[in-house]
């Protein structure tokens, strides 16, 4: 017995260094998440434009169009809590920022549900991998008991990125994304499941928190705060409800009823109609994102 | 409580201190040692399966404690035909239990469609308590042995307790039988190294098998089947395939599993999987899967209804019989009884032949490669059983049916050249090849790594261990996502 417990103990000690070792090799990767962190941590004094939201905003304005000092921190996939929690975490710290553009698309408020245990188990396993890669590239907890970042434990461990450069994006920040995908019209558009009313009320009353919380920063530092709503391909406005716009609007109502902000609504612009600006139906490609950046900068008077 | 899961990690090493170290060293010398294990046994037992669903602890000591009874009225019993009857109506209890729960819904259900009747009020809705055919069936083997006489009643309730509810086995098998694991916990078990080192192979290797290869089969698995009607020929062939290495690495991975930790606890429970996938014919497969619950039928249903030593009539009504209950206990659904009548289709001709046993050997034995015959019989056997489990895997009939339609089309073979090409499936068909390499080479061991540690770099008794360690490691990085054991809902 006693042969076999030190064969467990040290094989329990191996497990335990070799554990250390992969998560300390896979927080050294490079990838879009560790370089905006990066960014943020010693170049924040350069911004001035500071891009938020997710995916809708990351691919859809191309910075480097947006006048001296723009950032994109927005990051696909990410939910409105990272956005207030970066916001909070950097913005006494920006002696230069001038505005935050944040990226309000159609499906997050309803969509985007962290908390609601009904979400299919490929959306729970999404935001599970969303709550690892904030929390071990940049550092924020999605709450004070969250452990995400044990990637082994949580099964998040990629072996083709354990070693090497995941990085997609480029020094400002911006994810250029070329042409468009195979069905791209089918691509990330709106299915039945995304507006479910069931969800909507708690949801939304969540989201406007924290889109109230970052417009209460921007108030409190002098600084712009700026929601746009970027426009998407004609298949997907097809699928979008009334219902769900007036809830859109409401939002920023809501929000402009506390705190100063400026919105504008570019989902159904008749500007963004052509098909070769659209990597699928939902997300504008570089064309695209080259465009919009102009347009966002001449309308906002950046 | 899953056996990839944090939870298990942290009490298995709890209960196996306690059960060595508490209740057997310190308490030696009590006349209660032994009663007292295994009533830790049963407690540990009970925390594990209550970790899904606390309530349904009463139904499985209720189970026990009537097959328990029944076991002592059996013996004690002046007459066979009263016996008999205590026999019945255990067998009729169990059963009953067992009906209520996993089948009259579906009855329910399947009668009201017939007559068109509404089911308001009718449905009990009730959730498929875990593991319940499992357990059911081993209760059964022991009051169904005490009646013919092949093992005696005991009165020792606490050691029955366990017998019925040993947590390794209790929820996906295998099934054991009275007569092999209940004397086990009637005597004191002694520790062996060799033995619990052995176990420690097998439960890595059953990790291997569930975490690497069907949790990874699983992804590409559910999307094509999810999606069936989209998918090319080759598509739903490759999907097949990779169901039917998902199934036998969930399953045979919970196997090995439940016996390596049964061996770390001095138990020995019986082989559940023999490498069935490189069986020449369809009756060898069955003597290869799920060998606990296939000789369970065997014992308990085939021979009773006289086997294959009857008309030829019978014969063919008695191997339909097993088949289509066999297909049936998987669950309510009649993809599971279409599945049975299947099988029993393909193995109606050699057992009328005469040449259901004609395999009984493993293959190319002394051998290290098959001969062209046997690769063509492997292969074939191989492809009936991948159709099988298309029925199997499917929602329903109707399902099935347009599976295997999608899949008559002439690019369809396409997918054995896919298999090895396709970058979705980035590494798991490599992690496939490995793991019938490695079953091929231990074939005629009980599990994958047995014997592994006679390696010369694996007999440094310092270097093992890390290897265990590396190995752990390497199956939770190149693991799947962690998804539920398949036979669970069984």
């Amino acid at each position: 017995m006693k042969r076999f417990l030190g064969a467990l103990a040290i094989g329990g000690i191996a497990f335990f260094v070799f554990c250390g070792i992969v998560e300390y090799f896979q927080s050294q990767v490079d990838n879009n998440y560790s370089y905006k962190y990066w960014y943020m941590e010693n170049r924040r004094h350069k911004v001035v434009t500071l891009l938020l939201g997710d995916s809708y905003i990351e691919n859809a304005i191309n910075p480097s169009l947006m006048g001296e000092g723009a950032f994109t921190l927005a990051s696909s996939s990410r939910w409105i809590y990272y956005d207030d929690k970066l916001l909070e975490k950097y913005i006494a710290d920006m002696p230069n920022l001038k505005q935050v553009i944040f990226g309000m698309g159609y499906k997050p408020p309803f969509f985007k549900s962290y908390h609601f245990p009904k979400t299919d188990d490929k959306e729970h396993e999404n935001n599970e991998h969303e709550k690892y890669m904030y929390e071990k590239y940049m550092h924020i907890r999605y709450d004070d008991n969250s452990n995400h970042w044990l990637g082994l434990y949580r099964g998040f461990i990629d072996p083709s990125t354990l070693i090497g450069n995941n990085l997609l994006c480029d020094s400002l920040g911006y994810e250029r994304v070329d042409g468009q995908s195979v069905n791209w019209q089918l691509e990330h558009n709106v299915d039945s499941n995304v507006f479910r009313l069931e969800y909507a009320k708690e949801q939304v009353a969540e989201y406007t928190g924290y889109l109230k919380d970052m417009a209460r920063l921007c108030h409190l530092h002098k600084v712009r705060f700026i929601v746009i709503t970027p426009p998407c391909h004609a298949s997907y406005i097809a699928n979008v409800r009334q219902e769900g716009l007036d809830i859109l609007h409401g939002i920023i109502d809501d929000v402009r009823s506390e705190y100063p902000v400026e919105y504008m609504d570019y989902l159904q612009d008749e500007e963004y109609r052509a098909d070769s600006i659209y990597r699928n139906s939902s997300h504008l490609n570089s064309v695209g994102a080259d465009m919009f950046a102009l347009r966002v900068k001449k309308d906002f008077g950046l | 409580m899953l056996f990839n899961s944090i939870q298990f990690a942290i009490f298995l090493p709890i209960v196996f201190l306690l059960y060595w170290f508490v209740f057997d060293r310190f308490i030696s010398r009590s006349k209660w040692q032994l009663r007292l294990q295994n009533a830790f046994v049963v407690v540990a037992s009970y925390v594990f399966y209550g970790w899904w669903d606390w309530r349904f602890l009463l139904l499985i000591a209720f189970t026990s404690f009537c097959s328990w009874g029944s076991g002592l009225l059996i013996g004690k019993a002046e007459t066979k035909k009263k016996a008999k009857t205590w026999m019945w109506l255990n067998i009729i209890l169990n059963l009953g239990i067992l009906a209520i729960f996993k089948y009259y819904d579906f009855f329910v259900s399947e009668f009201a469609e017939l007559f068109n009747i509404s089911t308001d009020g009718l449905l009990l809705k009730v959730i498929l308590p875990v593991g319940i055919s499992f357990y059911t069936f081993q209760a059964l083997s022991y009051s169904i042995d005490v009646y013919r006489g092949k093992i005696e009643s005991t009165k020792d309730i606490v050691a029955f307790f366990a017998f019925i509810s040993f947590f390794p086995q209790l929820v996906a098998g295998p099934i054991e039988r009275a007569t092999n694991l209940l004397p086990q916990f009637l005597k004191k078990r002694k520790f062996d190294y060799s033995t619990a080192v052995d176990g420690v192979w097998q439960i890595l290797w059953g990790l291997f098998k569930k975490m690497v290869i069907a949790d990874n089969c699983s992804v590409f698995v559910d999307k094509v089947f999810s999606t069936y009607t989209e998918q090319s020929g080759s598509t739903l062939l490759l999907a097949a395939i990779f169901f039917t290495f998902q199934i036998y690495g969930d399953f045979s991975g919970y196997s090995d599993i439940a016996i390596g930790t049964a061996k770390l606890f001095g138990i020995k429970l019986m082989r559940n999987f023999n490498v069935p996938y490189f069986s020449r014919d369809i009756a060898e497969f069955w003597r290869r899967w799920h060998i606990s619950l296939t000789t369970w039928f065997r014992d308990y249903v085939y021979i009773p209804l006289g086997g294959s030593r009857v008309s030829k009539a019978k014969v063919i009504r008695n191997t339909f019989i097993i088949f289509l209950v066999s297909g049936f206990w998987h669950g309510a659904n009649w993809t599971f009884i279409a599945w049975g009548a299947y099988h029993a289709i393909l193995f109606l001709p050699l057992i009328l032949t005469g040449k259901n046993r004609k395999y009984t050997n493993q293959v190319a034995e002394g051998r290290w490669f098959p001969s062209l015959k046997e690769i063509g019989q492997m292969f074939l056997t191989f492809f009936l059983a991948v159709l099988g489990w298309i029925i199997f895997r499917a929602e329903s009939i109707g399902q099935a049916w347009e599976y295997l339609c999608g899949m008559m089309q002439f690019g369809t073979l396409r997918a054995f050249y896919r298999f090895f090409t396709l970058t979705e499936l980035r590494l798991t068909n490599l992690f496939v090849v490995i793991m019938l390499v490695i079953e091929w080479l231990q074939r005629n061991k009980q599990h994958g790594f047995e014997g592994i540690d006679k390696l010369y770099f694996l007999r440094n008794k310092y270097l093992r261990p890390i290897i265990y360690a590396i190995l752990l490691i390497l199956i939770m990085i190149y693991g799947g996502k962690h998804a539920q054991f398949i036979y669970f809902q069984f």
